[in-house]
């Protein structure tokens, strides 16, 4: 019961330790009681169909059990967890629209997007309904790295570090989507 | 006054089902079982056969 409650307090970076040093599955389902809920929810909400988000949830902790190792524990577990989550929607998506033999509007508008600094304000003042219908209007990966943002919190930095790229790199990506989002907020 | 984030107000609050952790904790078992496997098969299993043959290598030395 001790050694039960124990785990059951330890914290995530001593828990994935475990898991990779023994590949346990007891600890992996602490994991996965710790993280089941936000994973399903962000995949909802980034997929919008709840057949498809636990499909892509039960996807995303079986190929977490395998890839955990690659945590390097250079930002927190949870920042690392929601990227890993949204990566995998967005590679999903981008399979599934590939399969249709069809791409992405967004993308080829890519050259047309003003490069001016686009106002937080601008984004704070949107209604959440239409807000909702705009993100699920622009591409995959731009509406993934404003919900990392704007929901999850994150910072320039963090974003640079999980995506390997510059701050300069992650802040152009940004205003892409945020003009995009906007124009799409636009014509909903 | 401060702008409130409609980012927020957007999060998703469903309940996962029940039945979703015993199928990933069914998976997880067998890819387990997959890695012991292969773990024992490429590393464990080759590994004790060489100590075997190196032990018996040793005693007919000993002898000699």
């Amino acid at each position: 019961m001790a050694i039960q409650k124990s785990f059951k307090t330890i914290s995530d970076e001593e828990l994935i330790q475990g898991i990779t040093q023994s590949n346990d599955t007891h600890l992996f389902g602490i994991l996965y009681d710790r993280y089941a809920s936000v994973v399903y929810n962000k995949c909802l909400g980034f997929i919008g169909s709840k057949e498809e988000a636990q499909d892509l949830t039960h996807d995303i902790f079986v190929k977490l059990f395998v890839k955990l190792k690659t945590f390097k524990g250079d930002a927190k577990f949870s920042t690392w967890m929601f990227a890993f989550t949204y990566n995998h929607c967005v590679n999903y998506l981008q399979r599934e629209v590939k399969g249709k033999k069809n791409t992405f509007s967004v993308d080829e508008n890519y050259g047309e997007v003003k490069e001016d600094e686009v106002s937080d304000a601008l984004i704070f003042e949107m209604k959440a309904e239409k807000l909702n219908r705009s993100l699920q209007l622009i591409s995959p990966p731009e509406r993934a790295i404003l919900l990392l943002k704007y929901q999850d919190d994150l910072s320039i930095k963090d974003i640079a570090t999980l995506y390997s790229i510059g701050e300069s790199a992650v802040k152009m990506r940004l205003n892409r989507a945020k003009s995009n989002l906007i124009e799409q907020y636009k014509n909903v | 006054m401060k702008m409130e984030n409609p980012f927020k107000s957007i999060v998703e609050n469903q309940q996962v089902p029940e039945i979703l952790r015993d199928h990933v904790m069914k998976d997880i078992r067998l890819i387990k079982l997959a890695l012991d496997m292969t773990d024992l098969v490429s590393v464990k299993y080759p590994s004790s056969i060489f100590n075997l043959l190196n032990a018996a290598e040793n005693r007919k030395k000993k002898k000699d």
